[in-house]
């Protein structure tokens, strides 16, 4: 579930306040789809609009793109609507509180999010880009670690996570282990990965906060995560600014490579491009099918650059040939452990990983939960640039074999049976063939070996009819 | 499973141990002592090199992730060597074509798809490499250049091994006088220090030697020209720039030595005995130094030269001229074997050679039918004038041509052990007595060792070439070629010809056929494999899946062949149907006249060919190839019969312009079998898309066997069919597979005993590989002798 999503679920009080933050206010206008962008902005400064009328924003050949977008805004309780007595009077506003916040948010240019005037100095290292990307990698790559290693031994918050998203379940021994959603989990991309822990925390949040056991809440939260995604890569900001709450909140989104400190401890902390990029990466756009607009809708070009070169360094890795075999331009032992899932592994070098798919290999990821499309799209996704510019990221053949592959499990249906066999007479056995067949019971019957086998449910029925006319 | 552990007996009773050498050197020689110095020179190489081969290492996990170093610019290099010697190269890499030529030269390629090429070194390939000029300390620079890790100490070690005593020395054939010859005078020091080789050493007969004083070894300053291959380009050019190629110098700056270079170097050499030659090669590979046999040709003056050159109008084309320029490298001529897809101009490679050479040429090929296409050949693409060409088949005894000249006969001809009569002994003896200056092996995976080796006694011969697609069998005998005729110079990459327009580009489709009802519970029931395997081929669903795809073709006029192994099958489908087919009683006239018809007359679109047509008969028109029965996993036939239709095909229309259709049967072996024999095709990136329902098929109501009716008479009729077929079938599995026919001697005792007496009857046919012999061997003559219906 992606993060627009989340908040549409959300009951217009939490909604409301939610907007009572400007930055919560100016992060959603700046994940919307442009149209969406376009209404709010045509609306700012009037307080209601004759619905009739905004008909007419659109030409009717993107009749579709309009209601689309208007339904968003309605979903995440941005426009109001007034019903009027009649049918013309009905008019649209939007949410006041939202209106507020845009308007000055607009007129306001040095609002800072967290000062970072003081004269303190980090008396650490800085790091620089480079050092914050390869952390949140790493810390990242390490939660994922956690699900499909076994052996992994995460912090207690991780562990806790997991196990409430039911992505790991508790085996008997204690240990963890990774449920089929947890192999779905892992074929994702990085923002529906981290959005999907993210929201399970944020609930997990609010339950505690019900039961009394937290002063932090989910909208507090949520607006502390889109105020950080205002702040500048590869810039500190110090800890002491925050509230005790948002400190707390810090510690754990550390944990996912959101947030860099070099202590629990340290002065300042800094944001990764993935706290950046959170709510302007992939998961902006709140209409999927406006691909093409992921791009222009973030009003930062840094981010956009950022975000664009993030997903350059993760995509593309995956070479397969129409001879099953596979090819990953990776060293990541996540990667490569996240492969071995479908694919049998035979080489790993230093930055090669080579493998092979057979009917093994899909069976046991198949059996475990993953889909052959999800196998498939996997690829398809993670596809080598060369591999992608031959026109096939993955072969034809290699997809059709894959899905006869699934097919092939479905073969066969299981159905819990009953077996006769030792009749005492063949007339008890062709009676009671005959009988299971009237009363639809039957399955399967051999008269030579005089055996029967009838579903579960006529078990019961059987035994009393042989008792009762044999015995 | 009971038919897997028949195969398994089956192949354990044929080749007790798979160990190439010392198998070959059973046929060489039964002394005791001669197998322990092999088997021990063996287990040093194996042992010193931490190099698993492919076969053991396969399936396993192996990490070099730490192990290996990656170096720094790694993304300008192309490939990755890893510990094992396994090779993998990347094609996107600007220095593609020269690394792959590299490799090509001193590995064995595993698999060529698109994108990822691997490779593997072996021992053979290395003694390849080395016997076509390449060095040791250049292989490994090489390697190490082209790399992204560090070369592995390994790898290192194991180049080092195999090629410190490979290709060292030389056996030369100089003015029909014979040295032995080396770069390296402390290894012929080290040979003559053995009894046999000092007392075959004679006194230098040539005038014109410069002895070195102290060893009294012969000295040559040789300077190494390229021989102009006939048509060609300058021949050893193509190989340097391998080496010393500017492109990657350029890419990857490194300080090099010009190595490579030995042009001018000093060979030392002594003369031996020319009766010894043979006693001297087999101490030499005791001593662990085999022989590489070269051939000065241009220098013979002794054998009558001949009038042979390509036509003007004839082209070579560039893999042709490549593979060549191995051969003729240094000026001489080197034995050893060309591998070229099917369709890619085998011929024309040798034709080449011989035009090059231009001695007496001697073509040895698998049947009377390839004879004829080979002197069509000849005349197609060289100059040489007809009666210079002669035939010696069983049909056809022409006298050889009198100085040099060029004939074209057939494996089981020469190796013929029995009697022949008056004609055939008379030319026989001309072709003992001449000697040869190119014999052109063709189709060298199908002879058997045994065969070869007696082949190549009887005929003297300077240079050896064999010409093949698929140098694979399933029994692994394939190395033994490397010591009969030499080592592999050169294996083209099937999909790069295809990109080129070499090769059709065919599309390959597994078609799956379920098992009808009753067929497939009597396939679950019955005990017998050969009814198994009689139920699976005549599946009524199957049937009708073949005339659709006919009915199919048909309408869009291509031409069809129908491949199945088994007889019974065979006739059954082709009567059905009414077309004409082709299997082992079939005569040559017949055969004949049945392809003409088949290439001319518009109305015969189709045939039906048993296991014969596997291999060399050229049908250019065919453009459709469906499969209905095989023989188990055989990789080989699969390659073999999609080479059927590989020649390019003018007409095209859309992607593709030919079709190759292997019919299976749902839920039988014959899935797991087709799985298997897909593999080598697999490996040279063709990719074999499963169709698994035919569309349309089950509204056609004019087709065979729709009715559930005629699927039970069919069904009684292969039950009824019984010993017959049966019979049928295990003649035809001993029949496929020649080795089995050369060691029918040893078969055990628990095979059916009229099946025994037959083959041993005609073991000496059976080990030819003439494909039709064999069948006249099993059938009893009174059925050859008759005249077969060609047509229901």
């Amino acid at each position: 579930m992606k993060v627009f999503q989340y908040l549409t679920t959300l009951d217009a009080r939490d909604l409301e306040d939610l907007y009572k933050d400007s930055w919560t206010c100016q992060a959603i206008v700046r994940s919307l789809p442009p149209r969406a962008k376009q209404y709010i902005f045509k609306m700012l400064m009037v307080d209601t609009y004759p619905l009739t009328i905004a008909k007419d924003w659109s030409q009717h050949s993107s009749n579709h793109q309009h209601k689309e977008a208007l339904k968003k805004l309605f979903d995440l309780k941005i426009i109001l609507l007034n019903r009027g007595k009649q049918q013309s009077e009905q008019s649209i506003q939007l949410n006041p509180l939202f209106q507020e916040n845009i308007k000055s948010a607009l007129v306001e240019f040095d609002k800072v999010i967290f000062s970072n005037s003081s004269n303190i100095k980090d008396t650490n290292k800085i790091p620089n880009i480079n050092d914050l990307d390869n952390y949140s990698k790493k810390q990242w790559e390490q939660v994922l670690y956690f699900l499909s290693d076994d052996a992994a031994q995460p912090s207690k918050f991780i562990s806790d996570l997991l196990l409430s998203s039911n992505l790991t379940r508790r085996d008997q021994d204690g240990s963890l282990s990774i449920t089929s959603d947890g192999f779905k989990f892992l074929l994702k991309d990085v923002y529906t990965q981290i959005w999907t822990l993210l929201i399970v925390y944020l609930n997990d949040l609010e339950k505690k906060r019900r039961e009394g056991l937290t002063q932090g809440s989910r909208n507090d939260l949520l607006g502390f995560l889109f105020r950080l995604s205002f702040l500048q890569l590869g810039k500190g900001y110090l800890v002491g600014e925050l509230t005790e709450l948002q400190k707390e909140y810090l510690i754990c989104l550390k944990q996912f490579g959101l947030i860099y400190m070099k202590s629990d401890a340290s002065l300042f902390f800094y944001p990764t491009r993935l706290i950046i990029s959170l709510t302007t990466g992939k998961t902006l756009s709140l209409i999927q099918t406006l691909a093409v607009d992921k791009i222009n809708s973030s009003s930062n070009s840094a981010n956009t650059v950022a975000s664009s070169t993030i997903e350059k360094k993760e995509s593309g890795y995956i070479v397969l040939e129409t001879n099953y075999r596979l090819y990953a331009y990776t060293a990541s032992s996540l990667q490569i452990s996240l492969l071995s899932l479908f694919v049998k592994m035979l080489y790993r070098l230093p930055n090669l990983a080579v493998g092979i798919i057979t009917r093994e290999s899909i069976r046991t990821a198949l059996i475990h939960g993953i889909t052959a499309d999800q196998i498939i799209d996997f690829i398809r996704h993670n596809a080598h640039p060369n591999a992608v510019n031959n026109g096939q990221p993955i072969p034809d053949v290699v997809a059709e074999q894959i899905l006869l592959w699934e097919q092939e499990r479905n073969r066969i249906t299981y159905t819990k049976s009953v077996l006769y066999n030792s009749f005492p007479t063949t007339d008890c056995y062709h009676a009671t063939l005959k009988f299971a067949k009237e009363q639809d019971y039957y399955i399967w019957s051999n008269d030579q070996l005089k055996t029967l086998v009838v579903n579960e449910n006529g078990n019961d029925p059987i035994r009393n009819f042989i008792k009762k006319n044999f015995a | 499973m009971t038919d897997s552990r028949k195969r398994k007996d089956r192949s354990t009773n044929t080749t007790k141990t798979y160990n190439t050498w010392t198998d070959f050197e059973e046929e060489l020689e039964e002394s005791g002592e001669f197998n322990q110095s092999i088997k021990k020179t063996n287990s040093v190489t194996s042992n010193n090199n931490n190099i698993n081969t492919e076969t053991e290492g396969k399936g396993s996990f192996h990490d070099f992730s730490k192990k290996c170093g990656l170096k720094k610019d790694d993304k300008t290099r192309p490939l990755w060597v890893c510990p094992d010697g396994h090779i993998f190269l990347e094609t996107f890499s600007p220095i593609y074509k020269q690394a792959s030529d590299f490799l090509v030269a001193i590995s064995e390629p595993v698999c060529r798809p698109q994108l990822i090429h691997e490779y593997q070194l072996t021992p053979y390939s290395l003694y390849a490499a080395v016997s076509v000029g390449l060095e040791t300390n250049d292989i490994i620079t090489v390697l190490n250049r082209l790399s992204k890790l560090y070369l592995p100490k390994e790898v290192e070690q194991f180049i080092r091994q195999c090629t410190q005593s490979y290709g060292k020395v030389k056996l030369v054939l100089q003015k029909n006088k014979y040295f032995v010859e080396s770069a390296y005078p402390e290894v012929l020091e080290f040979l003559l220090k053995d009894s046999t080789i000092a007392s075959s050493r004679i006194k230098p007969t040539l005038e014109e030697s410069v002895i070195d004083p102290k060893t009294g070894l012969i000295i040559n300053k040789v300077e190494i020209v390229g021989a102009q291959i006939s048509g060609g380009l300058q021949a050893n050019q193509s190989l340097d720039p391998v080496l010393k190629n500017d492109a990657l110098t350029s890419l990857l700056e490194e300080e090099e030595e010009d190595t490579v270079n030995n042009s001018d170097q000093h060979f030392h050499s002594f003369e031996i005995n020319s009766q010894m030659v043979e006693e001297v090669k087999k101490r030499c590979i005791q001593l662990d130094y085999p022989v590489l046999e070269e051939y000065d040709f241009r220098n013979d003056t002794v054998n009558p030269n001949l009038n042979i050159d390509l036509k003007p109008t004839t082209m070579i084309r560039p893999y042709q001229e490549k593979s060549l320029s191995k051969m003729f490298g240094n000026g001489r001529a080197r034995s050893g074997i060309i591998v070229l897809p099917c369709g890619a101009g085998k011929s024309l490679s040798g034709i080449t050679a011989a035009c090059t050479v231009k001695k007496s040429i001697l073509v040895l090929c698998t049947s009377a039918v390839s004879v004829e296409q080979w002197k069509y050949q000849f005349k197609l693409w060289s100059n040489i004038e007809e009666k210079m060409i002669s035939k010696f088949t069983s049909d056809n005894k022409e006298k050889l041509c009198s100085l040099a000249g060029v004939t074209i006969t057939t494996y089981t001809m020469v190796a013929f052990g029995g009697r022949r009569s008056a004609d055939s002994l008379k030319i026989m003896n001309e072709i003992t007595n001449r000697e040869w200056g190119l014999v052109l092996l063709d189709e060298v995976h199908v002879v058997p060792a045994a065969m070869f080796r007696k082949v190549l006694t009887v005929t003297k011969a300077h240079c050896k070439l064999g010409l093949t697609a698929t140098l694979l069998r399933e029994d692994e005998k394939i190395q033994d070629l490397n010591f009969l005729i030499g080592p592999k110079l050169y294996e083209a990459n099937w999909l790069d010809l295809q990109k080129s327009g070499f090769l059709a580009n065919v599309s390959c489709s597994e078609v799956w056929c379920p098992m009808s009802a009753e067929f497939y519970k009597e396939y679950l029931i019955n005990d017998s494999q050969c009814k198994k395997k009689l139920l699976y081929t005549m599946n009524p669903n199957k049937f009708r899946a073949c005339e659709y795809l006919i009915k199919f073709h048909e309408q869009r006029g291509d031409k069809i062949i129908v491949f199945s192994d088994n007889v019974y099958a065979l006739q059954k489908y082709a009567k059905g149907l009414g077309k004409y087919f082709i299997y082992g009683p079939t005569s040559g006239h017949e055969r004949m006249s049945i392809l003409s018809k088949f290439q001319h007359d518009p109305k015969v679109r189709t045939i039906f060919i048993s296991k014969v047509g596997d291999t060399s008969i050229d049908i250019p028109e065919a453009t459709v190839i469906i499969q209905v029965s095989s023989h188990y996993g055989s990789r080989r036939q699969e390659a073999q019969r999609l080479g059927r239709i590989l020649r390019p095909k003018p007409k095209s229309d859309g992607l593709y312009n030919a079709f190759f259709y292997s019919l299976v049967s749902k839920d039988t072996q014959e899935m797991y079998y087709s799985t298997k024999r897909q593999q080598f095709l697999i490996d040279q990136g063709y990719s074999f898309k499963v169709i698994s329902e035919l569309p349309g098929l089950d509204q056609d109501p004019t087709l065979k066997y729709t009715s559930k009716q005629e699927q039970l008479e069919l069904l009684g009729q292969v039950l009824g069919e019984g010993e017959d077929s049966g019979k049928n079938e295990t003649l035809e599995e001993d029949f496929d597979d020649i080795t089995r026919g050369g060691t029918a001697k040893k078969q055990k005792p628990g095979t059916n005993p009229t099946a025994v007496s037959r083959t041993t009857g005609g073991s000496m046919k059976a080990l030819s590989g003439a494909n039709d012999v064999n069948y006249m061997e099993y059938q009893t003559p009174s059925i050859y002798n008759k005249n077969r219906p060609l047509k229901k």
